[in-house]
Protein backbone atom coordinates (compact mmCIF):
# COMPACT_ATOMS: atom_id res chain seq x y z
CA UNK A 1 0.00 0.00 0.00
CA UNK A 2 1.38 3.33 -0.93
CA UNK A 3 1.49 6.34 1.28
CA UNK A 4 -0.91 9.21 0.69
CA UNK A 5 0.56 11.74 3.04
CA UNK A 6 3.98 11.71 4.64
CA UNK A 7 4.89 14.14 7.37
CA UNK A 8 8.36 14.56 8.80
CA UNK A 9 9.27 16.80 11.71
CA UNK A 10 6.22 18.98 11.43
CA UNK A 11 6.04 21.64 14.08
CA UNK A 12 4.29 24.90 14.70
CA UNK A 13 4.50 27.30 17.57
CA UNK A 14 2.71 30.52 18.41
CA UNK A 15 5.22 32.62 20.29
CA UNK A 16 5.88 30.53 23.40
CA UNK A 17 3.13 27.98 22.89
CA UNK A 18 4.01 24.88 20.94
CA UNK A 19 0.89 23.77 19.11
CA UNK A 20 2.32 20.95 17.03
CA UNK A 21 5.58 19.43 18.16
CA UNK A 22 7.82 17.43 15.81
CA UNK A 23 5.16 15.19 14.40
CA UNK A 24 6.20 12.27 12.25
CA UNK A 25 3.24 10.70 10.64
CA UNK A 26 2.00 8.95 7.56
CA UNK A 27 -1.35 8.04 6.10
CA UNK A 28 -1.75 5.15 3.72
CA UNK A 29 -4.03 5.24 0.75
CA UNK A 30 -7.47 3.65 1.18
CA UNK A 31 -7.43 3.65 4.97
CA UNK A 32 -9.24 5.49 7.73
CA UNK A 33 -6.98 7.04 10.32
CA UNK A 34 -8.30 8.56 13.49
CA UNK A 35 -6.71 11.00 15.89
CA UNK A 36 -8.31 11.73 19.22
CA UNK A 37 -7.30 14.09 21.94
CA UNK A 38 -8.58 16.66 24.33
CA UNK A 39 -9.32 20.28 23.53
CA UNK A 40 -6.22 22.29 22.82
CA UNK A 41 -4.10 19.28 21.98
CA UNK A 42 -3.29 20.87 18.62
CA UNK A 43 -5.55 18.75 16.45
CA UNK A 44 -7.08 21.59 14.48
CA UNK A 45 -3.73 23.32 14.05
CA UNK A 46 -2.39 20.04 12.71
CA UNK A 47 -5.23 20.00 10.17
CA UNK A 48 -4.61 23.60 9.22
CA UNK A 49 -0.96 22.80 8.58
CA UNK A 50 -1.81 19.85 6.36
CA UNK A 51 -4.47 21.66 4.39
CA UNK A 52 -2.38 24.79 3.99
CA UNK A 53 -4.22 27.41 6.02
CA UNK A 54 -1.19 27.89 8.22
CA UNK A 55 2.48 27.67 7.46
CA UNK A 56 4.62 25.27 9.52
CA UNK A 57 7.88 26.28 11.21
CA UNK A 58 9.85 23.56 9.54
CA UNK A 59 8.73 22.63 6.12
CA UNK A 60 8.30 18.92 5.72
CA UNK A 61 5.04 17.71 4.30
CA UNK A 62 4.89 15.38 1.39
CA UNK A 63 1.68 14.73 -0.43
CA UNK A 64 1.71 11.73 -2.62
CA UNK A 65 -1.62 12.33 -4.22
CA UNK A 66 -2.45 12.75 -7.82
CA UNK A 67 -5.97 13.16 -8.87
CA UNK A 68 -6.83 10.45 -11.26
CA UNK A 69 -10.22 11.31 -12.66
CA UNK A 70 -9.71 14.49 -14.61
CA UNK A 71 -12.54 16.64 -15.85
CA UNK A 72 -13.26 15.86 -19.45
CA UNK A 73 -12.39 19.30 -20.71
CA UNK A 74 -8.92 19.46 -19.21
CA UNK A 75 -6.28 19.71 -21.88
CA UNK A 76 -3.80 16.95 -21.10
CA UNK A 77 -0.78 19.17 -21.52
CA UNK A 78 -1.88 21.39 -18.69
CA UNK A 79 -1.86 18.77 -15.96
CA UNK A 80 0.85 19.50 -13.46
CA UNK A 81 2.17 16.77 -11.29
CA UNK A 82 3.52 17.99 -8.01
CA UNK A 83 6.36 15.91 -6.72
CA UNK A 84 7.79 18.61 -4.58
CA UNK A 85 7.05 19.13 -0.93
CA UNK A 86 3.49 20.10 -0.32
CA UNK A 87 4.22 22.80 2.19
CA UNK A 88 5.11 25.15 -0.64
CA UNK A 89 1.69 24.68 -2.20
CA UNK A 90 -1.31 26.87 -1.55
CA UNK A 91 -4.66 25.59 -0.38
CA UNK A 92 -5.91 25.53 -3.96
CA UNK A 93 -3.00 23.54 -5.32
CA UNK A 94 -3.37 20.99 -2.54
CA UNK A 95 -7.01 20.67 -3.48
CA UNK A 96 -6.04 20.04 -7.08
CA UNK A 97 -3.83 17.22 -5.88
CA UNK A 98 -6.83 15.62 -4.23
CA UNK A 99 -6.72 16.84 -0.66
CA UNK A 100 -10.15 17.75 0.67
CA UNK A 101 -11.02 19.19 4.01
CA UNK A 102 -14.31 19.17 5.86
CA UNK A 103 -14.57 22.01 8.35
CA UNK A 104 -15.95 21.63 11.80
CA UNK A 105 -18.72 24.07 11.06
CA UNK A 106 -20.22 22.76 7.84
CA UNK A 107 -19.49 25.09 4.98
CA UNK A 108 -21.99 25.26 2.15
CA UNK A 109 -23.11 27.92 -0.28
CA UNK A 110 -26.22 29.02 1.57
CA UNK A 111 -28.08 30.80 -1.19
CA UNK A 112 -27.52 28.17 -3.85
CA UNK A 113 -29.62 25.05 -4.20
CA UNK A 114 -28.23 21.68 -3.20
CA UNK A 115 -27.57 20.56 -6.75
CA UNK A 116 -25.93 23.87 -7.60
CA UNK A 117 -23.71 23.46 -4.57
CA UNK A 118 -22.47 20.21 -6.04
CA UNK A 119 -22.03 21.55 -9.55
CA UNK A 120 -20.07 24.54 -8.25
CA UNK A 121 -17.73 22.35 -6.27
CA UNK A 122 -16.49 20.36 -9.21
CA UNK A 123 -12.81 20.57 -10.09
CA UNK A 124 -12.02 23.90 -11.70
CA UNK A 125 -11.49 24.21 -15.38
CA UNK A 126 -7.77 24.37 -15.88
CA UNK A 127 -5.46 26.36 -18.09
CA UNK A 128 -6.53 27.30 -21.60
CA UNK A 129 -10.02 27.27 -20.25
CA UNK A 130 -11.09 30.38 -22.14
CA UNK A 131 -9.99 28.85 -25.43
CA UNK A 132 -11.73 25.62 -24.56
CA UNK A 133 -14.85 27.56 -23.64
CA UNK A 134 -14.88 29.57 -26.84
CA UNK A 135 -13.98 26.95 -29.39
CA UNK A 136 -14.92 23.61 -27.91
CA UNK A 137 -18.53 24.24 -27.07
CA UNK A 138 -19.49 20.60 -27.46
CA UNK A 139 -16.73 19.41 -25.17
CA UNK A 140 -17.84 21.80 -22.46
CA UNK A 141 -21.45 20.83 -22.92
CA UNK A 142 -20.62 17.13 -22.67
CA UNK A 143 -18.61 17.82 -19.53
CA UNK A 144 -21.57 19.64 -18.05
CA UNK A 145 -23.87 16.72 -18.73
CA UNK A 146 -21.38 14.27 -17.24
CA UNK A 147 -21.04 16.48 -14.18
CA UNK A 148 -24.76 16.71 -13.61
CA UNK A 149 -25.15 12.95 -13.97
CA UNK A 150 -22.39 12.50 -11.41
CA UNK A 151 -23.99 15.06 -9.09
CA UNK A 152 -27.34 13.28 -9.21
CA UNK A 153 -25.66 9.96 -8.52
CA UNK A 154 -23.83 11.39 -5.53
CA UNK A 155 -26.99 13.00 -4.16
CA UNK A 156 -28.77 9.66 -4.33
CA UNK A 157 -25.92 8.01 -2.44
CA UNK A 158 -26.05 10.69 0.23
CA UNK A 159 -29.88 10.48 0.27
CA UNK A 160 -30.19 14.19 -0.36
CA UNK A 161 -31.83 13.74 -3.74
CA UNK A 162 -35.32 14.64 -2.52
CA UNK A 163 -33.99 18.04 -1.46
CA UNK A 164 -31.98 18.81 -4.53
CA UNK A 165 -33.84 22.01 -5.38
CA UNK A 166 -33.90 23.41 -1.85
CA UNK A 167 -31.65 26.24 -0.82
CA UNK A 168 -28.75 24.93 1.22
CA UNK A 169 -29.54 27.05 4.27
CA UNK A 170 -32.85 25.23 4.65
CA UNK A 171 -31.08 21.96 5.37
CA UNK A 172 -30.49 20.81 8.93
CA UNK A 173 -27.06 20.95 10.53
CA UNK A 174 -26.39 17.26 9.88
CA UNK A 175 -27.58 17.44 6.30
CA UNK A 176 -25.30 20.38 5.70
CA UNK A 177 -22.41 18.26 6.94
CA UNK A 178 -23.43 15.54 4.52
CA UNK A 179 -23.68 18.08 1.71
CA UNK A 180 -20.21 19.38 2.55
CA UNK A 181 -18.78 15.87 2.34
CA UNK A 182 -20.74 15.30 -0.86
CA UNK A 183 -19.09 18.38 -2.38
CA UNK A 184 -15.67 16.97 -1.56
CA UNK A 185 -16.60 13.70 -3.24
CA UNK A 186 -17.77 15.64 -6.28
CA UNK A 187 -14.38 17.30 -6.21
CA UNK A 188 -12.67 13.88 -6.51
CA UNK A 189 -10.78 14.21 -3.26
CA UNK A 190 -8.48 11.30 -2.59
CA UNK A 191 -7.60 12.20 0.97
CA UNK A 192 -10.30 13.79 3.10
CA UNK A 193 -9.60 15.47 6.40
CA UNK A 194 -12.65 15.41 8.66
CA UNK A 195 -12.61 17.90 11.50
CA UNK A 196 -14.90 16.48 14.19
CA UNK A 197 -17.53 15.20 11.77
CA UNK A 198 -19.66 13.60 14.49
CA UNK A 199 -20.00 16.62 16.73
CA UNK A 200 -23.50 17.97 17.12
CA UNK A 201 -25.44 15.50 14.98
CA UNK A 202 -27.86 12.79 16.03
CA UNK A 203 -27.23 9.05 16.18
CA UNK A 204 -29.05 8.24 12.95
CA UNK A 205 -27.00 10.78 11.09
CA UNK A 206 -23.80 9.48 12.69
CA UNK A 207 -24.63 5.98 11.44
CA UNK A 208 -25.33 7.33 7.98
CA UNK A 209 -22.06 9.26 7.97
CA UNK A 210 -20.09 6.21 9.16
CA UNK A 211 -21.63 4.07 6.42
CA UNK A 212 -20.77 6.69 3.82
CA UNK A 213 -17.18 6.96 5.06
CA UNK A 214 -16.79 3.19 4.88
CA UNK A 215 -18.36 3.13 1.44
CA UNK A 216 -15.94 5.71 0.10
CA UNK A 217 -13.01 4.04 1.78
CA UNK A 218 -13.77 0.96 -0.30
CA UNK A 219 -13.85 3.17 -3.36
CA UNK A 220 -10.30 4.27 -2.66
CA UNK A 221 -10.56 7.42 -0.61
CA UNK A 222 -8.35 7.86 2.45
CA UNK A 223 -9.77 9.57 5.52
CA UNK A 224 -8.15 11.32 8.44
CA UNK A 225 -10.57 12.01 11.27
CA UNK A 226 -10.11 13.97 14.46
CA UNK A 227 -12.54 13.48 17.33
CA UNK A 228 -12.82 13.92 21.04
CA UNK A 229 -14.38 10.54 21.66
CA UNK A 230 -12.47 7.34 21.29
CA UNK A 231 -15.62 5.20 21.03
CA UNK A 232 -16.75 6.30 17.61
CA UNK A 233 -13.28 6.03 16.16
CA UNK A 234 -12.76 2.55 17.59
CA UNK A 235 -15.07 0.68 15.25
CA UNK A 236 -14.49 2.93 12.25
CA UNK A 237 -10.76 3.44 11.91
CA UNK A 238 -7.95 1.23 10.75
CA UNK A 239 -5.41 3.19 12.77
CA UNK A 240 -5.99 5.31 15.84
CA UNK A 241 -3.48 7.64 17.43
CA UNK A 242 -3.69 9.91 20.40
CA UNK A 243 -2.61 13.52 20.23
CA UNK A 244 -1.45 15.13 23.43
CA UNK A 245 -0.02 18.63 23.80
CA UNK A 246 1.15 18.78 20.21
CA UNK A 247 2.60 15.29 19.99
CA UNK A 248 1.14 12.26 18.31
CA UNK A 249 1.67 9.12 20.29
CA UNK A 250 2.61 6.60 17.66
CA UNK A 251 2.46 3.66 20.04
CA UNK A 252 -1.25 4.00 20.54
CA UNK A 253 -2.52 1.88 17.78
CA UNK A 254 -5.79 0.08 17.40
CA UNK A 255 -5.44 -3.05 15.35
CA UNK A 256 -2.69 -3.01 12.84
CA UNK A 257 0.99 -2.76 13.38
CA UNK A 258 2.89 0.48 13.30
CA UNK A 259 4.99 1.64 10.42
CA UNK B 1 -44.19 64.94 -24.29
CA UNK B 2 -40.59 66.03 -23.98
CA UNK B 3 -41.05 65.92 -20.24
CA UNK B 4 -42.06 62.26 -20.39
CA UNK B 5 -39.17 61.41 -22.65
CA UNK B 6 -36.80 63.19 -20.30
CA UNK B 7 -38.04 61.14 -17.36
CA UNK B 8 -37.83 57.96 -19.38
CA UNK B 9 -34.22 58.62 -20.36
CA UNK B 10 -33.30 59.31 -16.75
CA UNK B 11 -35.08 56.18 -15.67
CA UNK B 12 -33.10 54.17 -18.17
CA UNK B 13 -29.79 55.66 -17.07
CA UNK B 14 -30.59 54.76 -13.49
CA UNK B 15 -31.74 51.28 -14.43
CA UNK B 16 -28.33 50.61 -15.96
CA UNK B 17 -26.68 52.02 -12.85
CA UNK B 18 -28.79 49.88 -10.56
CA UNK B 19 -27.91 46.81 -12.61
CA UNK B 20 -24.25 47.70 -12.44
CA UNK B 21 -24.36 47.89 -8.66
CA UNK B 22 -26.49 44.77 -8.48
CA UNK B 23 -23.80 42.59 -10.00
CA UNK B 24 -21.31 43.73 -7.39
CA UNK B 25 -23.54 43.98 -4.35
CA UNK B 26 -26.28 41.50 -5.06
CA UNK B 27 -24.32 38.73 -6.67
CA UNK B 28 -20.86 39.46 -5.34
CA UNK B 29 -21.96 40.47 -1.85
CA UNK B 30 -19.67 43.49 -1.80
CA UNK B 31 -21.63 46.25 -0.14
CA UNK B 32 -20.01 49.26 -1.77
CA UNK B 33 -20.60 52.98 -1.58
CA UNK B 34 -18.53 54.05 -4.56
CA UNK B 35 -20.72 53.43 -7.58
CA UNK B 36 -20.73 57.16 -8.35
CA UNK B 37 -16.97 56.91 -8.88
CA UNK B 38 -17.43 54.56 -11.82
CA UNK B 39 -20.40 56.57 -13.02
CA UNK B 40 -18.47 59.83 -12.74
CA UNK B 41 -15.30 58.54 -14.35
CA UNK B 42 -17.38 57.23 -17.23
CA UNK B 43 -19.09 60.57 -17.62
CA UNK B 44 -15.91 62.66 -17.40
CA UNK B 45 -13.76 60.53 -19.70
CA UNK B 46 -16.52 60.35 -22.30
CA UNK B 47 -17.17 64.06 -22.04
CA UNK B 48 -13.52 65.00 -22.49
CA UNK B 49 -13.08 62.62 -25.42
CA UNK B 50 -16.29 63.80 -27.08
CA UNK B 51 -15.21 67.43 -26.73
CA UNK B 52 -11.94 66.52 -28.44
CA UNK B 53 -13.87 65.23 -31.41
CA UNK B 54 -13.81 61.50 -30.88
CA UNK B 55 -16.54 59.14 -31.91
CA UNK B 56 -19.09 58.23 -29.18
CA UNK B 57 -18.49 54.47 -29.38
CA UNK B 58 -14.72 54.96 -29.34
CA UNK B 59 -14.99 57.30 -26.36
CA UNK B 60 -17.15 54.76 -24.56
CA UNK B 61 -14.67 51.96 -25.13
CA UNK B 62 -11.74 54.09 -23.93
CA UNK B 63 -13.76 55.17 -20.90
CA UNK B 64 -14.50 51.56 -20.05
CA UNK B 65 -10.83 50.63 -20.35
CA UNK B 66 -9.64 53.53 -18.21
CA UNK B 67 -12.33 52.88 -15.65
CA UNK B 68 -11.56 49.18 -15.32
CA UNK B 69 -7.81 49.70 -15.25
CA UNK B 70 -7.81 52.44 -12.63
CA UNK B 71 -10.95 52.37 -10.51
CA UNK B 72 -11.71 48.69 -11.03
CA UNK B 73 -8.25 47.64 -9.90
CA UNK B 74 -8.41 49.87 -6.82
CA UNK B 75 -11.76 48.48 -5.75
CA UNK B 76 -10.62 44.96 -6.51
CA UNK B 77 -7.61 45.46 -4.28
CA UNK B 78 -9.89 46.71 -1.51
CA UNK B 79 -12.21 43.74 -1.99
CA UNK B 80 -9.29 41.34 -1.87
CA UNK B 81 -8.11 42.64 1.47
CA UNK B 82 -11.23 43.80 3.28
CA UNK B 83 -14.53 42.18 4.19
CA UNK B 84 -18.06 43.41 4.71
CA UNK B 85 -18.27 46.62 6.73
CA UNK B 86 -14.57 47.39 6.39
CA UNK B 87 -14.88 47.16 2.64
CA UNK B 88 -17.87 49.51 2.75
CA UNK B 89 -15.86 52.07 4.72
CA UNK B 90 -12.93 51.81 2.33
CA UNK B 91 -15.18 52.39 -0.67
CA UNK B 92 -16.68 55.37 1.11
CA UNK B 93 -13.18 56.80 1.45
CA UNK B 94 -12.51 56.08 -2.21
CA UNK B 95 -15.68 57.95 -3.15
CA UNK B 96 -14.62 60.98 -1.14
CA UNK B 97 -11.12 60.94 -2.63
CA UNK B 98 -12.63 60.79 -6.12
CA UNK B 99 -14.83 63.78 -5.40
CA UNK B 100 -11.81 65.67 -4.12
CA UNK B 101 -9.89 64.90 -7.28
CA UNK B 102 -12.54 65.95 -9.78
CA UNK B 103 -13.29 69.04 -7.73
CA UNK B 104 -9.69 70.19 -7.62
CA UNK B 105 -8.11 68.98 -10.86
CA UNK B 106 -9.14 72.14 -12.66
CA UNK B 107 -6.97 71.62 -15.76
CA UNK B 108 -8.69 68.40 -16.66
CA UNK B 109 -12.19 68.63 -15.24
CA UNK B 110 -12.67 72.38 -14.94
CA UNK B 111 -13.30 71.92 -11.26
CA UNK B 112 -16.57 73.06 -9.75
CA UNK B 113 -17.57 74.93 -12.93
CA UNK B 114 -18.01 71.63 -14.70
CA UNK B 115 -17.65 70.75 -18.35
CA UNK B 116 -20.12 72.43 -20.67
CA UNK B 117 -21.19 71.93 -24.25
CA UNK B 118 -20.66 68.18 -24.48
CA UNK B 119 -21.79 67.17 -27.98
CA UNK B 120 -24.57 64.71 -28.55
CA UNK B 121 -23.48 61.28 -29.74
CA UNK B 122 -22.98 60.77 -33.44
CA UNK B 123 -23.12 57.15 -34.55
CA UNK B 124 -22.80 56.25 -38.25
CA UNK B 125 -23.15 59.91 -39.23
CA UNK B 126 -26.53 60.20 -37.51
CA UNK B 127 -26.64 62.79 -34.78
CA UNK B 128 -28.86 61.82 -31.89
CA UNK B 129 -29.66 65.35 -30.79
CA UNK B 130 -33.40 65.41 -30.19
CA UNK B 131 -34.72 63.76 -27.02
CA UNK B 132 -36.64 61.14 -29.00
CA UNK B 133 -33.61 60.04 -30.93
CA UNK B 134 -31.58 59.94 -27.74
CA UNK B 135 -34.27 57.71 -26.27
CA UNK B 136 -33.42 55.23 -29.02
CA UNK B 137 -29.80 54.98 -27.90
CA UNK B 138 -30.60 54.72 -24.22
CA UNK B 139 -33.28 52.12 -24.89
CA UNK B 140 -30.75 50.15 -26.88
CA UNK B 141 -28.30 50.17 -23.98
CA UNK B 142 -30.96 49.33 -21.41
CA UNK B 143 -32.17 46.39 -23.46
CA UNK B 144 -28.56 45.30 -23.88
CA UNK B 145 -28.08 45.43 -20.11
CA UNK B 146 -31.29 43.59 -19.31
CA UNK B 147 -30.68 40.88 -21.89
CA UNK B 148 -27.10 40.50 -20.73
CA UNK B 149 -28.11 40.05 -17.12
CA UNK B 150 -31.02 37.81 -18.04
CA UNK B 151 -28.63 35.34 -19.62
CA UNK B 152 -25.84 36.00 -17.17
CA UNK B 153 -28.14 35.00 -14.33
CA UNK B 154 -28.17 31.42 -15.61
CA UNK B 155 -24.48 30.94 -16.22
CA UNK B 156 -21.90 29.02 -14.27
CA UNK B 157 -19.96 32.23 -13.73
CA UNK B 158 -22.82 34.01 -11.98
CA UNK B 159 -23.43 31.02 -9.72
CA UNK B 160 -19.75 30.98 -8.91
CA UNK B 161 -19.86 34.68 -8.00
CA UNK B 162 -22.79 33.93 -5.71
CA UNK B 163 -20.87 31.03 -4.22
CA UNK B 164 -17.96 33.37 -3.50
CA UNK B 165 -20.37 35.71 -1.76
CA UNK B 166 -21.70 32.91 0.41
CA UNK B 167 -18.44 31.32 1.48
CA UNK B 168 -15.07 32.46 0.24
CA UNK B 169 -13.02 29.97 2.26
CA UNK B 170 -15.02 27.05 0.96
CA UNK B 171 -14.55 28.21 -2.64
CA UNK B 172 -10.84 28.40 -1.99
CA UNK B 173 -10.66 24.98 -0.42
CA UNK B 174 -12.55 23.48 -3.36
CA UNK B 175 -9.64 24.56 -5.53
CA UNK B 176 -10.97 27.74 -7.09
CA UNK B 177 -9.69 31.25 -6.87
CA UNK B 178 -12.29 33.48 -5.20
CA UNK B 179 -10.43 36.62 -6.23
CA UNK B 180 -11.01 35.82 -9.87
CA UNK B 181 -14.76 35.85 -9.37
CA UNK B 182 -14.56 39.03 -7.34
CA UNK B 183 -12.66 40.70 -10.15
CA UNK B 184 -15.18 39.58 -12.75
CA UNK B 185 -18.07 41.00 -10.77
CA UNK B 186 -16.28 44.29 -10.17
CA UNK B 187 -15.25 44.60 -13.80
CA UNK B 188 -18.80 43.97 -15.03
CA UNK B 189 -20.05 46.50 -12.54
CA UNK B 190 -17.57 49.09 -13.81
CA UNK B 191 -18.44 48.44 -17.45
CA UNK B 192 -22.15 49.05 -17.00
CA UNK B 193 -21.65 52.05 -14.75
CA UNK B 194 -19.41 53.57 -17.44
CA UNK B 195 -22.12 53.09 -20.04
CA UNK B 196 -24.64 54.95 -17.95
CA UNK B 197 -22.10 57.67 -17.18
CA UNK B 198 -21.45 58.17 -20.87
CA UNK B 199 -25.16 58.36 -21.60
CA UNK B 200 -25.65 60.87 -18.81
CA UNK B 201 -22.81 63.12 -19.96
CA UNK B 202 -23.92 63.25 -23.55
CA UNK B 203 -27.59 63.63 -22.72
CA UNK B 204 -27.30 66.47 -20.18
CA UNK B 205 -24.34 67.96 -22.10
CA UNK B 206 -23.09 69.49 -18.86
CA UNK B 207 -21.41 67.70 -15.97
CA UNK B 208 -20.00 68.97 -12.71
CA UNK B 209 -18.68 67.26 -9.56
CA UNK B 210 -21.93 67.71 -7.65
CA UNK B 211 -23.57 64.94 -9.72
CA UNK B 212 -21.05 62.39 -8.48
CA UNK B 213 -21.08 62.81 -4.75
CA UNK B 214 -21.61 60.29 -2.01
CA UNK B 215 -25.34 61.08 -2.19
CA UNK B 216 -25.43 59.63 -5.68
CA UNK B 217 -23.75 56.43 -4.48
CA UNK B 218 -26.20 56.10 -1.66
CA UNK B 219 -29.11 56.72 -4.02
CA UNK B 220 -27.97 53.91 -6.32
CA UNK B 221 -27.44 51.60 -3.38
CA UNK B 222 -30.90 52.40 -2.07
CA UNK B 223 -32.43 51.55 -5.43
CA UNK B 224 -30.81 48.13 -5.37
CA UNK B 225 -31.80 47.64 -1.75
CA UNK B 226 -35.44 48.53 -2.31
CA UNK B 227 -35.85 46.51 -5.47
CA UNK B 228 -34.02 43.55 -4.05
CA UNK B 229 -30.62 42.38 -5.11
CA UNK B 230 -29.38 39.26 -6.82
CA UNK B 231 -31.99 39.09 -9.58
CA UNK B 232 -33.06 41.05 -12.63
CA UNK B 233 -36.41 42.48 -11.51
CA UNK B 234 -35.10 44.22 -8.44
CA UNK B 235 -32.95 46.94 -10.05
CA UNK B 236 -35.68 47.85 -12.54
CA UNK B 237 -38.28 48.18 -9.79
CA UNK B 238 -35.96 50.06 -7.49
CA UNK B 239 -34.95 52.57 -10.13
CA UNK B 240 -38.55 53.00 -11.24
CA UNK B 241 -39.76 53.71 -7.71
CA UNK B 242 -37.03 56.22 -7.05
CA UNK B 243 -37.26 58.08 -10.33
CA UNK B 244 -41.00 58.04 -10.95
CA UNK B 245 -42.35 58.62 -7.46
CA UNK B 246 -40.95 62.16 -7.01
CA UNK B 247 -42.44 63.11 -10.35
CA UNK B 248 -45.94 62.46 -9.05
CA UNK B 249 -45.24 64.90 -6.24
CA UNK B 250 -45.02 67.60 -8.87
CA UNK B 251 -48.76 67.40 -9.37
CA UNK B 252 -49.52 67.90 -5.68
CA UNK B 253 -48.54 71.59 -5.96
CA UNK B 254 -46.25 71.84 -2.98
CA UNK B 255 -44.49 75.13 -2.54
CA UNK B 256 -41.00 74.98 -3.98
CA UNK B 257 -39.11 75.27 -0.73
CA UNK B 258 -41.00 72.30 0.71
CA UNK B 259 -40.94 70.01 -2.31
CA UNK B 260 -37.28 69.00 -2.07
CA UNK B 261 -37.55 68.28 1.64
CA UNK B 262 -40.71 66.31 1.16
CA UNK B 263 -38.98 64.22 -1.48
CA UNK B 264 -36.23 63.26 0.97
CA UNK B 265 -38.84 62.40 3.61
CA UNK B 266 -40.60 60.17 1.11
CA UNK B 267 -37.35 58.40 0.17
CA UNK B 268 -36.57 57.78 3.82
CA UNK B 269 -40.09 56.54 4.49
CA UNK B 270 -39.93 54.02 1.66
CA UNK B 271 -36.55 52.81 2.85
CA UNK B 272 -37.72 52.42 6.44
CA UNK B 273 -40.84 50.52 5.39
CA UNK B 274 -38.82 48.18 3.22
CA UNK B 275 -36.27 47.52 5.94
CA UNK B 276 -39.01 46.85 8.46
CA UNK B 277 -41.26 44.62 6.40
CA UNK B 278 -39.14 43.06 3.69
CA UNK B 279 -35.44 43.42 4.44
CA UNK B 280 -34.38 41.56 1.33
CA UNK B 281 -36.11 44.10 -0.94
CA UNK B 282 -39.23 43.74 -3.05
CA UNK B 283 -37.92 40.98 -5.29
CA UNK B 284 -34.81 40.08 -3.38
CA UNK B 285 -33.88 36.72 -2.04
CA UNK B 286 -30.81 37.66 -0.11
CA UNK B 287 -30.36 40.04 2.81
CA UNK B 288 -27.31 42.22 3.17
CA UNK B 289 -25.00 41.19 5.94
CA UNK B 290 -23.38 44.47 6.77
Amino acid sequence: MSVALQIEDLSKHYDGIVAVDNVNFAIKLKTITGIFGENGAGKTTFFNLISGYEMPDKKRIRLNLRFIELPVYTPVSSIKIFDKNADLLTVRERCLLGLGRLFQKPRVFNELTVIENLLMSNKPIKKNSLLVFLFKYRVVKRAKIINSIKAVKLLKEFSLYSKKDDKAFKLSFGERKLLSLCCLMMNNSKLVLLDEPFAGINTMMIKKLINLIKHYKNKGVAFLIIEHKYNILADLCDYIYEMKSGKINLSHINRLTSY
Amino acid sequence: MNYLIHILIFLQIYIILAFSLNIKTGYGGMFSLCQAVFYGTGAYVTAILLLNGFNFIFALVIAILINVLFNGIVVFYLAKRLRELYFTLATLAFQIIFYGIIYNWIKLTNGPYGITGIPKPIICNIEFSSPISFLLISTFFVLLTIIFFYFFHKTYLSKMIEATRDDEIWVNSLGKNPNRYKFVSIALSVIFATISGALYASYISYIDPSSFTINESILILTMVLIGGSGNIYGPITGAAIYILLPEFLRFLNFPDHLAANFQMILYALILLLIIRFKPSGLFGKFEFKS
